[in-house]
Protein backbone atom coordinates (compact mmCIF):
# COMPACT_ATOMS: atom_id res chain seq x y z
CA UNK A 1 0.00 0.00 0.00
CA UNK A 2 1.44 3.18 -0.62
CA UNK A 3 2.09 5.67 2.03
CA UNK A 4 -0.67 8.60 2.85
CA UNK A 5 1.48 10.97 1.64
CA UNK A 6 1.77 9.28 -1.97
CA UNK A 7 -2.09 9.21 -2.18
CA UNK A 8 -2.72 13.31 -1.51
CA UNK A 9 -4.02 13.41 -5.04
CA UNK A 10 -6.44 10.75 -4.71
CA UNK A 11 -7.95 11.05 -1.77
CA UNK A 12 -8.84 15.03 -2.55
CA UNK A 13 -10.14 13.89 -5.72
CA UNK A 14 -12.24 11.03 -3.63
CA UNK A 15 -13.33 13.99 -1.16
CA UNK A 16 -14.12 16.81 -3.33
CA UNK A 17 -16.00 15.18 -5.92
CA UNK A 18 -18.06 13.30 -3.81
CA UNK A 19 -18.18 16.60 -1.84
CA UNK A 20 -19.33 18.08 -5.60
CA UNK A 21 -21.13 15.38 -6.45
CA UNK A 22 -23.70 16.67 -3.53
CA UNK A 23 -23.44 20.19 -4.34
CA UNK A 24 -21.97 20.69 -0.77
CA UNK A 25 -19.38 22.56 -3.08
CA UNK A 26 -20.71 24.72 -5.63
CA UNK A 27 -20.53 25.71 -9.76
CA UNK A 28 -17.21 27.60 -8.42
CA UNK A 29 -15.23 24.21 -8.13
CA UNK A 30 -15.78 23.01 -11.33
CA UNK A 31 -12.99 22.03 -13.90
CA UNK A 32 -10.77 22.82 -10.46
CA UNK A 33 -7.18 21.19 -11.02
CA UNK A 34 -5.87 18.83 -8.26
CA UNK A 35 -2.34 19.02 -8.27
CA UNK A 36 -0.08 15.30 -7.33
CA UNK A 37 1.72 17.36 -4.54
CA UNK A 38 1.34 19.91 -1.84
CA UNK A 39 3.11 21.39 0.51
CA UNK A 40 3.65 19.35 3.90
CA UNK A 41 2.36 21.14 7.25
CA UNK A 42 3.58 20.29 10.60
CA UNK A 43 2.64 20.23 13.66
CA UNK A 44 4.61 22.28 16.23
CA UNK A 45 6.03 18.72 17.49
CA UNK A 46 7.46 18.14 14.09
CA UNK A 47 5.00 15.43 12.53
CA UNK A 48 3.33 16.65 9.60
CA UNK A 49 -0.20 17.01 10.11
CA UNK A 50 -1.79 17.55 6.68
CA UNK A 51 -0.32 18.42 3.29
CA UNK A 52 -2.02 21.77 1.39
CA UNK A 53 -3.10 21.21 -2.07
CA UNK A 54 -2.76 24.19 -4.42
CA UNK A 55 -6.44 24.54 -6.77
CA UNK A 56 -5.75 25.85 -10.29
CA UNK A 57 -7.93 26.31 -13.02
CA UNK A 58 -6.02 26.19 -16.18
CA UNK A 59 -2.91 28.26 -14.83
CA UNK A 60 -4.19 30.49 -12.33
CA UNK A 61 -3.92 29.60 -8.79
CA UNK A 62 -8.15 29.56 -7.03
CA UNK A 63 -7.57 27.94 -3.95
CA UNK A 64 -6.09 25.11 -2.04
CA UNK A 65 -7.42 21.65 -0.23
CA UNK A 66 -5.71 20.20 2.79
CA UNK A 67 -5.70 16.67 2.88
CA UNK A 68 -4.61 15.56 6.77
CA UNK A 69 -2.05 12.48 6.86
CA UNK A 70 -2.59 12.41 10.43
CA UNK A 71 -4.94 10.69 12.75
CA UNK A 72 -5.23 12.94 14.95
CA UNK A 73 -7.53 15.21 12.67
CA UNK A 74 -10.19 12.67 12.49
CA UNK A 75 -10.88 13.02 8.76
CA UNK A 76 -8.69 13.28 5.76
CA UNK A 77 -10.44 16.15 4.19
CA UNK A 78 -9.25 19.19 6.45
CA UNK A 79 -10.52 22.35 4.31
CA UNK A 80 -11.12 23.73 1.08
CA UNK A 81 -11.10 26.88 -0.07
CA UNK A 82 -11.66 28.88 -3.00
CA UNK A 83 -10.85 32.63 -3.25
CA UNK A 84 -7.53 32.23 -1.36
CA UNK A 85 -4.83 31.11 -4.02
CA UNK A 86 -2.31 29.27 -2.19
CA UNK A 87 1.44 29.83 -3.96
CA UNK A 88 3.91 27.93 -1.51
CA UNK A 89 6.95 29.76 -3.56
CA UNK A 90 5.97 33.31 -2.96
CA UNK A 91 4.74 32.47 0.37
CA UNK A 92 8.56 31.39 0.92
CA UNK A 93 10.23 34.33 -0.64
CA UNK A 94 8.01 37.26 1.28
CA UNK A 95 8.53 35.26 4.64
CA UNK A 96 12.81 34.77 3.64
CA UNK A 97 12.34 38.60 3.02
CA UNK A 98 10.78 39.51 6.44
CA UNK A 99 13.06 37.51 8.51
CA UNK A 100 15.70 39.23 6.99
CA UNK A 101 14.27 42.23 8.75
CA UNK A 102 14.15 40.27 11.91
CA UNK A 103 17.69 39.23 11.41
CA UNK A 104 20.23 40.12 8.48
CA UNK A 105 22.24 37.54 9.45
CA UNK A 106 19.92 34.85 10.06
CA UNK A 107 20.94 31.36 9.64
CA UNK A 108 18.95 28.39 8.61
CA UNK A 109 18.90 25.06 6.79
CA UNK A 110 15.39 24.62 6.52
CA UNK A 111 11.92 25.81 6.42
CA UNK A 112 8.49 24.97 7.34
CA UNK A 113 4.98 25.73 6.99
CA UNK A 114 3.81 25.15 10.79
CA UNK A 115 0.25 24.55 12.15
CA UNK A 116 1.24 26.94 15.12
CA UNK A 117 -1.96 27.07 16.56
CA UNK A 118 -4.07 24.85 14.23
CA UNK A 119 -5.64 25.82 11.54
CA UNK A 120 -3.02 29.07 11.83
CA UNK A 121 -0.10 29.01 9.95
CA UNK A 122 3.83 30.04 10.29
CA UNK A 123 7.30 29.55 8.69
CA UNK A 124 9.61 27.97 10.86
CA UNK A 125 12.78 28.65 10.03
CA UNK A 126 15.31 25.88 11.62
CA UNK A 127 19.01 25.13 12.08
CA UNK A 128 19.63 21.32 12.42
CA UNK A 129 16.35 20.53 13.14
CA UNK A 130 16.00 23.60 15.87
CA UNK A 131 13.60 26.72 14.88
CA UNK A 132 15.55 29.86 15.18
CA UNK A 133 12.52 32.07 14.16
CA UNK A 134 8.50 31.40 13.50
CA UNK A 135 6.75 33.72 11.59
CA UNK A 136 3.15 33.96 11.14
CA UNK A 137 2.28 33.85 7.52
CA UNK A 138 0.86 37.00 5.99
CA UNK A 139 1.55 39.32 8.33
CA UNK A 140 5.11 38.18 9.35
CA UNK A 141 4.86 38.68 13.01
CA UNK A 142 7.20 36.78 15.22
CA UNK A 143 5.39 34.26 16.81
CA UNK A 144 6.39 33.96 20.77
CA UNK A 145 8.24 30.49 21.98
CA UNK A 146 6.44 31.02 25.62
CA UNK A 147 3.79 28.90 26.31
CA UNK A 148 1.21 29.29 29.28
CA UNK A 149 1.11 27.14 31.32
CA UNK A 150 -1.47 25.93 33.76
CA UNK A 151 -3.95 26.09 31.09
CA UNK A 152 -6.79 23.18 29.84
CA UNK A 153 -5.72 21.64 26.74
CA UNK A 154 -7.04 23.14 23.49
CA UNK A 155 -7.61 25.89 25.31
CA UNK A 156 -4.60 28.38 24.27
CA UNK A 157 -4.55 32.07 24.53
CA UNK A 158 -4.40 34.15 21.44
CA UNK A 159 -1.39 33.53 19.21
CA UNK A 160 0.04 31.09 21.72
CA UNK A 161 1.87 28.14 20.11
CA UNK A 162 0.24 24.71 20.98
CA UNK A 163 0.62 20.94 19.45
CA UNK A 164 -2.61 19.96 18.48
CA UNK A 165 -1.10 16.33 18.35
CA UNK A 166 0.34 16.42 21.97
CA UNK A 167 -2.99 18.15 23.41
CA UNK A 168 -5.67 16.09 21.90
CA UNK A 169 -7.17 14.37 25.04
CA UNK A 170 -6.64 10.64 24.69
CA UNK A 171 -10.87 9.37 24.30
CA UNK A 172 -10.95 11.93 21.04
CA UNK A 173 -7.54 11.40 19.64
CA UNK A 174 -9.17 7.27 19.67
CA UNK A 175 -12.55 8.46 18.38
CA UNK A 176 -10.46 10.71 15.26
CA UNK A 177 -8.26 7.83 14.72
CA UNK A 178 -11.50 5.22 14.53
CA UNK A 179 -13.21 8.15 11.78
CA UNK A 180 -9.81 8.65 10.26
CA UNK A 181 -9.55 4.69 9.04
CA UNK A 182 -13.12 4.30 8.65
CA UNK A 183 -12.90 7.22 5.91
CA UNK A 184 -9.64 6.14 4.32
CA UNK A 185 -11.35 2.42 4.19
CA UNK A 186 -14.20 3.37 1.78
CA UNK A 187 -12.01 4.79 -0.23
CA UNK A 188 -9.52 1.64 -0.34
CA UNK A 189 -12.72 -0.59 -1.34
CA UNK A 190 -12.12 2.14 -4.88
CA UNK A 191 -8.42 1.16 -5.24
CA UNK A 192 -9.56 -1.04 -8.78
CA UNK A 193 -12.14 1.81 -9.78
CA UNK A 194 -10.51 3.93 -12.65
CA UNK A 195 -11.99 7.51 -11.98
CA UNK A 196 -10.56 10.61 -13.02
CA UNK A 197 -9.46 12.13 -9.73
CA UNK A 198 -6.93 14.96 -10.93
CA UNK A 199 -9.73 17.40 -11.52
CA UNK A 200 -13.28 18.13 -9.62
CA UNK A 201 -16.38 17.50 -11.79
CA UNK A 202 -19.78 16.84 -10.56
CA UNK A 203 -19.64 13.60 -12.57
CA UNK A 204 -16.54 12.57 -11.76
CA UNK A 205 -17.74 9.95 -9.40
CA UNK A 206 -20.85 9.38 -11.97
CA UNK A 207 -19.86 5.69 -13.42
CA UNK A 208 -21.26 2.43 -14.86
CA UNK A 209 -22.01 0.02 -12.41
CA UNK A 210 -20.80 2.21 -9.15
CA UNK A 211 -23.35 3.55 -6.34
CA UNK A 212 -21.92 5.75 -3.93
CA UNK A 213 -23.95 6.45 -1.04
CA UNK A 214 -23.94 10.14 -0.72
CA UNK A 215 -26.94 10.68 1.21
CA UNK A 216 -29.25 9.19 3.68
CA UNK A 217 -32.86 10.21 3.36
CA UNK A 218 -36.16 8.64 3.84
CA UNK A 219 -39.66 9.49 3.46
CA UNK A 220 -42.89 7.70 5.02
CA UNK A 221 -44.23 4.56 2.12
CA UNK A 222 -46.79 2.45 2.37
CA UNK A 223 -44.84 -0.05 4.54
CA UNK A 224 -41.40 -0.48 6.08
CA UNK A 225 -40.36 -1.75 2.41
CA UNK A 226 -38.96 1.01 -0.09
CA UNK A 227 -39.80 -0.29 -2.89
CA UNK A 228 -43.59 0.38 -1.77
CA UNK A 229 -45.21 3.78 -2.92
CA UNK A 230 -44.91 7.19 -1.14
CA UNK A 231 -45.91 9.55 -0.09
CA UNK A 232 -48.84 8.03 2.51
CA UNK A 233 -49.13 11.07 4.20
CA UNK A 234 -51.29 14.27 3.97
CA UNK A 235 -51.10 17.46 5.62
CA UNK A 236 -54.07 18.92 7.44
CA UNK A 237 -53.90 23.06 8.27
CA UNK A 238 -54.92 23.43 11.92
CA UNK A 239 -58.36 25.29 12.17
CA UNK A 240 -57.83 27.70 14.60
CA UNK A 241 -54.86 29.61 15.38
CA UNK A 242 -54.57 27.64 18.64
CA UNK A 243 -55.26 23.73 16.96
CA UNK A 244 -51.58 23.21 15.76
CA UNK A 245 -51.79 20.19 18.51
CA UNK A 246 -54.99 18.99 17.48
CA UNK A 247 -53.77 19.27 13.66
CA UNK A 248 -50.80 17.08 14.16
CA UNK A 249 -52.95 14.78 15.83
CA UNK A 250 -55.14 14.30 13.36
CA UNK A 251 -51.84 13.94 10.95
CA UNK A 252 -50.77 11.04 12.71
CA UNK A 253 -54.01 9.33 13.13
CA UNK A 254 -54.67 9.32 9.21
CA UNK A 255 -51.59 7.71 8.78
CA UNK A 256 -52.96 4.72 10.68
CA UNK A 257 -56.72 5.51 8.98
CA UNK A 258 -58.25 6.67 12.05
CA UNK A 259 -60.45 9.56 11.31
CA UNK A 260 -61.20 11.75 13.53
CA UNK A 261 -61.47 15.45 12.84
CA UNK A 262 -60.18 18.63 14.99
CA UNK A 263 -63.50 19.65 16.67
CA UNK A 264 -63.38 15.86 18.53
CA UNK A 265 -59.63 15.68 19.09
CA UNK A 266 -59.87 19.29 20.47
CA UNK A 267 -62.99 17.52 22.97
CA UNK A 268 -60.68 15.29 23.94
CA UNK A 269 -57.45 17.21 24.33
CA UNK A 270 -59.09 19.85 26.35
CA UNK A 271 -58.56 22.44 23.16
CA UNK A 272 -62.07 24.05 23.54
CA UNK A 273 -64.46 24.33 20.67
CA UNK A 274 -64.25 26.36 17.18
CA UNK A 275 -65.90 29.35 19.16
CA UNK A 276 -63.71 29.49 21.81
CA UNK A 277 -60.80 27.55 21.06
CA UNK A 278 -57.81 26.97 23.52
CA UNK A 279 -54.31 26.11 23.32
CA UNK A 280 -52.45 22.93 25.02
CA UNK A 281 -50.80 24.17 28.20
CA UNK A 282 -46.94 23.31 28.57
CA UNK A 283 -48.19 20.90 31.72
CA UNK A 284 -50.53 18.97 29.70
CA UNK A 285 -47.63 17.74 27.40
CA UNK A 286 -48.84 14.13 28.30
CA UNK A 287 -52.06 14.13 27.17
CA UNK A 288 -51.35 13.55 23.42
CA UNK A 289 -50.13 9.99 24.46
CA UNK A 290 -53.24 9.30 26.72
CA UNK A 291 -55.40 10.30 23.39
CA UNK A 292 -53.83 8.40 20.89
CA UNK A 293 -53.90 5.37 23.15
CA UNK A 294 -57.54 6.01 23.92
CA UNK A 295 -58.84 6.98 20.26
CA UNK A 296 -57.51 4.11 19.16
CA UNK A 297 -58.51 1.28 21.92
CA UNK A 298 -55.31 0.67 22.75
CA UNK A 299 -54.43 -0.43 19.18
CA UNK A 300 -51.84 2.25 19.31
CA UNK A 301 -49.13 2.36 21.63
CA UNK A 302 -47.99 5.87 21.93
CA UNK A 303 -44.67 6.84 23.60
CA UNK A 304 -42.88 10.72 24.58
CA UNK A 305 -39.62 11.63 24.18
CA UNK A 306 -38.18 14.45 25.70
CA UNK A 307 -35.52 16.49 23.64
CA UNK A 308 -35.51 14.72 20.79
CA UNK A 309 -32.40 14.28 19.08
CA UNK A 310 -31.98 13.49 15.15
CA UNK A 311 -31.32 9.78 15.55
CA UNK A 312 -35.07 9.64 17.47
CA UNK A 313 -36.44 11.29 14.41
CA UNK A 314 -34.64 8.52 11.46
CA UNK A 315 -35.35 5.60 13.77
CA UNK A 316 -38.91 6.07 13.86
CA UNK A 317 -39.19 6.99 9.80
CA UNK A 318 -37.05 3.73 9.31
CA UNK A 319 -39.57 1.71 11.01
CA UNK A 320 -42.02 3.63 8.64
CA UNK A 321 -43.77 5.84 11.42
CA UNK A 322 -44.46 9.04 11.59
CA UNK A 323 -44.19 11.70 14.49
CA UNK A 324 -45.45 14.41 16.00
CA UNK A 325 -42.66 17.38 17.02
CA UNK A 326 -43.44 19.88 19.73
CA UNK A 327 -40.98 22.81 19.16
CA UNK A 328 -41.80 26.29 21.19
CA UNK A 329 -44.88 27.00 21.38
CA UNK A 330 -45.85 25.19 18.10
CA UNK A 331 -46.19 21.64 16.82
CA UNK A 332 -45.70 19.82 13.66
CA UNK A 333 -45.46 16.34 12.29
CA UNK A 334 -42.58 14.35 10.82
CA UNK A 335 -42.82 12.37 7.93
CA UNK A 336 -39.03 12.00 6.82
CA UNK A 337 -35.32 12.98 7.27
CA UNK A 338 -32.39 13.43 4.96
CA UNK A 339 -28.78 13.68 5.94
CA UNK A 340 -25.47 14.26 4.37
CA UNK A 341 -22.72 11.78 4.57
CA UNK A 342 -20.07 13.81 3.37
CA UNK A 343 -19.11 17.10 5.04
CA UNK A 344 -16.04 18.84 5.66
CA UNK A 345 -14.08 18.21 8.66
CA UNK A 346 -15.08 20.25 11.58
CA UNK A 347 -18.71 21.26 10.13
CA UNK A 348 -21.68 19.13 11.34
CA UNK A 349 -23.13 17.07 7.56
CA UNK A 350 -26.46 18.54 7.30
CA UNK A 351 -29.69 16.91 8.65
CA UNK A 352 -33.27 17.80 7.70
CA UNK A 353 -36.31 17.02 8.62
CA UNK A 354 -39.44 16.63 6.32
CA UNK A 355 -42.04 18.50 8.11
CA UNK A 356 -45.96 18.69 7.95
CA UNK A 357 -46.22 21.81 9.49
CA UNK A 358 -50.21 22.85 10.39
CA UNK A 359 -49.59 26.63 10.66
CA UNK A 360 -50.93 29.22 8.75
CA UNK A 361 -54.26 28.19 10.00
CA UNK A 362 -56.52 26.29 7.28
CA UNK A 363 -53.73 25.73 4.42
CA UNK A 364 -50.32 24.43 6.29
CA UNK A 365 -47.15 23.88 4.51
CA UNK A 366 -45.03 20.98 3.50
CA UNK A 367 -41.54 21.94 4.43
CA UNK A 368 -38.58 20.00 2.71
CA UNK A 369 -36.44 20.17 4.54
CA UNK A 370 -36.27 22.02 7.92
CA UNK A 371 -32.45 22.54 9.23
CA UNK A 372 -32.21 20.51 12.56
CA UNK A 373 -29.67 22.55 13.38
CA UNK A 374 -31.65 25.56 13.55
CA UNK A 375 -34.62 24.12 15.62
CA UNK A 376 -35.09 23.63 18.94
CA UNK A 377 -36.92 19.94 19.72
CA UNK A 378 -38.79 20.09 22.95
CA UNK A 379 -40.93 16.77 22.31
CA UNK A 380 -41.82 13.99 19.63
CA UNK A 381 -44.36 11.85 19.83
CA UNK A 382 -44.85 8.22 17.82
CA UNK A 383 -46.93 5.33 17.90
CA UNK A 384 -46.59 1.85 17.69
CA UNK A 385 -49.19 -0.53 16.69
CA UNK A 386 -49.70 -3.51 19.01
CA UNK A 387 -49.77 -6.75 17.24
CA UNK A 388 -50.60 -10.47 18.54
CA UNK B 1 -30.68 35.76 -0.17
CA UNK B 2 -32.99 36.19 -3.70
CA UNK B 3 -29.63 34.69 -5.71
CA UNK B 4 -29.58 32.04 -3.01
CA UNK B 5 -33.29 31.21 -3.78
CA UNK B 6 -32.85 31.09 -7.08
CA UNK B 7 -29.66 29.04 -7.33
CA UNK B 8 -31.30 26.43 -4.81
CA UNK B 9 -34.30 26.47 -7.33
CA UNK B 10 -32.65 26.24 -10.39
CA UNK B 11 -30.28 23.09 -9.04
CA UNK B 12 -32.91 20.94 -7.93
CA UNK B 13 -32.07 21.84 -3.95
CA UNK B 14 -35.31 22.81 -3.22
CA UNK B 15 -38.77 22.66 -5.27
CA UNK B 16 -40.13 20.35 -8.03
CA UNK B 17 -39.32 20.74 -11.69
CA UNK B 18 -43.20 22.89 -12.10
CA UNK B 19 -42.42 25.10 -9.50
CA UNK B 20 -38.73 25.49 -11.44
CA UNK B 21 -40.75 26.56 -14.92
CA UNK B 22 -43.39 28.42 -13.27
CA UNK B 23 -42.46 29.99 -10.45
CA UNK B 24 -41.48 33.61 -9.86
CA UNK B 25 -38.86 34.59 -7.06
CA UNK B 26 -40.12 37.75 -5.39
CA UNK B 27 -37.94 40.24 -3.64
CA UNK B 28 -36.81 39.29 -0.01
CA UNK B 29 -38.64 40.51 3.15
CA UNK B 30 -37.17 40.75 6.80
CA UNK B 31 -38.53 38.68 9.04
CA UNK B 32 -38.19 40.18 12.65
CA UNK B 33 -38.79 39.63 16.38
CA UNK B 34 -41.33 40.69 18.87
CA UNK B 35 -38.95 43.71 18.92
CA UNK B 36 -38.05 44.14 15.58
CA UNK B 37 -35.29 42.45 15.36
CA UNK B 38 -33.83 41.14 12.16
CA UNK B 39 -33.60 37.14 12.36
CA UNK B 40 -34.50 35.57 8.96
CA UNK B 41 -35.18 36.53 5.45
CA UNK B 42 -38.53 35.17 3.38
CA UNK B 43 -37.98 34.62 -0.23
CA UNK B 44 -41.63 34.06 -1.86
CA UNK B 45 -42.07 31.69 -4.86
CA UNK B 46 -45.45 33.00 -6.71
CA UNK B 47 -47.34 30.97 -9.66
CA UNK B 48 -49.89 33.49 -10.82
CA UNK B 49 -51.56 35.54 -8.06
CA UNK B 50 -50.92 32.50 -5.79
CA UNK B 51 -48.04 31.94 -2.95
CA UNK B 52 -46.74 28.19 -3.68
CA UNK B 53 -43.85 28.34 -1.83
CA UNK B 54 -41.28 30.30 0.28
CA UNK B 55 -37.99 29.85 1.30
CA UNK B 56 -36.42 31.49 4.81
CA UNK B 57 -32.45 31.75 5.13
CA UNK B 58 -30.73 32.90 8.29
CA UNK B 59 -28.80 36.97 8.06
CA UNK B 60 -25.43 34.91 7.28
CA UNK B 61 -27.39 33.32 4.31
CA UNK B 62 -28.19 29.66 6.07
CA UNK B 63 -31.05 28.10 4.80
CA UNK B 64 -33.52 27.61 7.71
CA UNK B 65 -36.14 25.67 5.80
CA UNK B 66 -38.15 25.84 2.22
CA UNK B 67 -41.91 25.13 2.53
CA UNK B 68 -44.37 24.53 -0.06
CA UNK B 69 -48.40 25.14 -0.01
CA UNK B 70 -48.72 22.72 -2.92
CA UNK B 71 -49.84 19.25 -2.09
CA UNK B 72 -49.06 18.03 -5.25
CA UNK B 73 -46.86 18.66 -7.77
CA UNK B 74 -48.04 21.84 -10.34
CA UNK B 75 -51.27 21.63 -7.72
CA UNK B 76 -52.26 25.35 -6.38
CA UNK B 77 -55.76 25.19 -5.65
CA UNK B 78 -54.32 24.83 -1.70
CA UNK B 79 -51.97 28.18 -2.12
CA UNK B 80 -53.34 31.15 -0.88
CA UNK B 81 -53.51 34.28 -2.96
CA UNK B 82 -50.21 36.23 -2.62
CA UNK B 83 -51.95 39.65 -1.59
CA UNK B 84 -52.26 37.65 1.95
CA UNK B 85 -49.40 37.46 2.54
CA UNK B 86 -47.43 40.23 0.63
CA UNK B 87 -49.64 43.04 0.20
CA UNK B 88 -49.46 45.59 3.43
CA UNK B 89 -53.13 46.98 3.09
CA UNK B 90 -54.92 43.83 2.95
CA UNK B 91 -52.91 42.35 5.65
CA UNK B 92 -53.78 46.37 7.35
CA UNK B 93 -57.60 46.08 6.39
CA UNK B 94 -57.76 42.44 8.14
CA UNK B 95 -56.38 43.80 11.62
CA UNK B 96 -58.73 46.60 11.44
CA UNK B 97 -61.48 44.82 13.17
CA UNK B 98 -59.17 44.24 16.40
CA UNK B 99 -58.48 48.46 16.93
CA UNK B 100 -59.22 49.48 19.95
CA UNK B 101 -60.98 53.10 20.73
CA UNK B 102 -58.60 55.97 20.27
CA UNK B 103 -55.75 53.47 18.66
CA UNK B 104 -53.77 53.87 15.93
CA UNK B 105 -52.06 51.17 13.15
CA UNK B 106 -49.07 51.43 12.35
CA UNK B 107 -47.09 49.32 9.72
CA UNK B 108 -47.12 45.92 9.76
CA UNK B 109 -43.94 43.74 9.79
CA UNK B 110 -43.04 40.21 8.82
CA UNK B 111 -42.62 38.51 12.51
CA UNK B 112 -43.51 34.76 14.13
CA UNK B 113 -45.77 33.42 16.81
CA UNK B 114 -43.19 32.62 19.43
CA UNK B 115 -41.35 30.07 16.65
CA UNK B 116 -39.91 30.98 13.63
CA UNK B 117 -42.57 28.20 12.24
CA UNK B 118 -45.20 30.21 12.89
CA UNK B 119 -44.75 33.67 10.50
CA UNK B 120 -47.00 36.20 10.95
CA UNK B 121 -47.71 39.73 10.12
CA UNK B 122 -47.31 41.90 13.44
CA UNK B 123 -49.58 44.57 13.42
CA UNK B 124 -48.43 47.35 15.79
CA UNK B 125 -51.46 49.65 17.54
CA UNK B 126 -50.82 52.56 19.59
CA UNK B 127 -52.96 54.53 22.24
CA UNK B 128 -51.34 57.49 24.60
CA UNK B 129 -47.62 56.06 24.84
CA UNK B 130 -48.92 52.26 25.16
CA UNK B 131 -48.52 49.98 22.15
CA UNK B 132 -48.94 46.30 21.72
CA UNK B 133 -49.53 44.07 18.71
CA UNK B 134 -51.74 42.02 16.37
CA UNK B 135 -51.13 38.74 14.46
CA UNK B 136 -52.38 38.94 10.94
CA UNK B 137 -51.89 35.49 9.10
CA UNK B 138 -54.03 34.77 6.25
CA UNK B 139 -57.48 35.58 7.17
CA UNK B 140 -56.96 34.90 10.86
CA UNK B 141 -56.38 37.50 12.95
CA UNK B 142 -55.45 37.21 16.95
CA UNK B 143 -53.08 38.70 19.52
CA UNK B 144 -49.94 37.22 21.02
CA UNK B 145 -50.90 34.09 23.39
CA UNK B 146 -49.65 34.90 26.64
CA UNK B 147 -48.65 31.84 28.82
CA UNK B 148 -46.63 28.73 28.39
CA UNK B 149 -48.98 26.88 25.77
CA UNK B 150 -48.38 25.03 22.04
CA UNK B 151 -50.69 26.35 19.90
Amino acid sequence: MKALSDQTQRIAGLELNGLRATQVLGDEFENVAIPRQGTPIYDINGEVLFYRLPLKRGRTPVGYADIGVHEVLGEPLVATSIGIAWDEKALLEAGTAAARKYNKSLKYDEVRFVAFSFPKIALQFLVEKTEVLMLELYDWEEVPRQQSKDRKPLEPSNFERWSLIEEMPDNLRRARAKSFRARLAIWDTLNRRNFKLDVVSKDALLVRDFVIKLVDTRELHYSTRNSDHFTCYELRGQQTNVWCVGASTEMLLNFYRYTYDQVRLAQELGLGTLAHPLALPCANVGLVVTVIENLTSNSLDATMFTNPGFNIFRDEILANRPLISFVPGHSRTVAGYTQSLFSLVNQVPYKGLLVYDPWPPNAGVITRWENFATQIYQFAYSAVIRQV
Amino acid sequence: MVEEARRLLAGGGAGDKSLRSSANVGRALAVRGPNRELHSWFVPLTVGDRLAAFFQFLPDATLLRFSSFQRRPNDCSSCPPVADWLDAERIKSRAESHVGSGETMGEPFLSYDRTPDRLVWAVPFGHEGAARLVYVVGDTVYSPPTGDTFG
